[in-house]
């Protein structure tokens, strides 16, 4: 039962930051700070 | 360093998911974006909390940082150093607009002239600005981010006269943000920011 929570709390996490990822790609750049590397799949 | 750590974290509980590489790719430049953001908002409220002037080193923050999304600007290569710059800049900024806002004042409207004028002309000739780790190849993403950062220009000077007779600190250290975003535009900036990078990189 835990296993199950915590594989899907992980799989949300993952979902967040995919959306993150993708919402930053279609910008000039972050927002502030760092610009992390591009993955390829996010490049045009 | 905190890179490998973030990637180190992204490939351990990934593998339980069973993703494949590309798939932890793209969440673990989320993570990175989530994560040095939040340090570097978390600094310059502490640096600028320290020198007496958060409200308006956010307010420069802030302004640079919704212009940046849409014009990119120079980055440096790590980011400690890029962080470090940012973390300096804007308490700086707010700094300097609790110190000049009350004197500076009686001419609002010259100031906000020229700086919104040397903000059009940057953008103009250079927006949007990609860098290394983020090249903007698309023709038609680069018009847009244009129009984007011209619309963003042009409300930013609508606040700017609205609210200027009510709260000119916050106005002010709003327009020094968008100074400072225009300068980080011009190619001398990005030349400043390698040499930066060099210095750092020897010692």
């Amino acid at each position: 039962m835990f296993s199950k929570v915590k594989l899907a709390a992980l799989s949300g996490l993952f979902a967040i930051l995919s959306l993150v990822a993708f919402a930053s790609a279609a910008s000039a750049s972050v927002f502030a700070h760092y610009q992390p590397n591009l993955p390829k799949s996010l490049r045009k | 360093m905190l890179e490998q750590l973030l990637n180190k974290f992204i490939t351990s509980q990934g593998s339980k998911l069973e993703m494949d590489e590309e798939k932890m790719a793209v969440a673990n430049y989320g993570l990175q974006i989530i994560v040095y953001s939040t340090i570097g908002v978390i600094l310059i409220f502490f640096i600028a909390s320290l020198l007496g002037a958060v409200m308006a080193a956010f307010a420069a923050f802030i302004t640079a940082a919704l212009l940046r999304t849409f014009s990119g600007g120079a980055h440096c290569k790590g980011p400690l150093k890029c962080m470090s710059i940012t973390c300096m800049v804007f308490p700086l900024l707010g700094v300097i607009s609790v110190n000049i806002s009350a004197s500076a004042a009686a001419y609002s409207y010259y100031t906000t002239g020229i700086i919104f004028l040397f903000a059009l002309l940057s953008f103009y000739k250079f927006a949007p600005v990609d860098c290394a780790n983020k090249p903007i190849t698309c023709s038609l993403q680069k018009k847009q981010l244009r129009l984007v950062s011209f619309s963003l220009i042009s409300i930013f000077l609508l606040l700017s006269i609205v609210f200027q007779y009510r709260y000119y600190e916050i106005v002010l250290a709003g327009q020094l943000g968008i100074l400072w975003q225009s300068l980080t535009l011009w190619p001398l900036s990005i030349k400043i920011t390698q040499r930066y990078d060099q210095l750092l990189a020897k010692n």
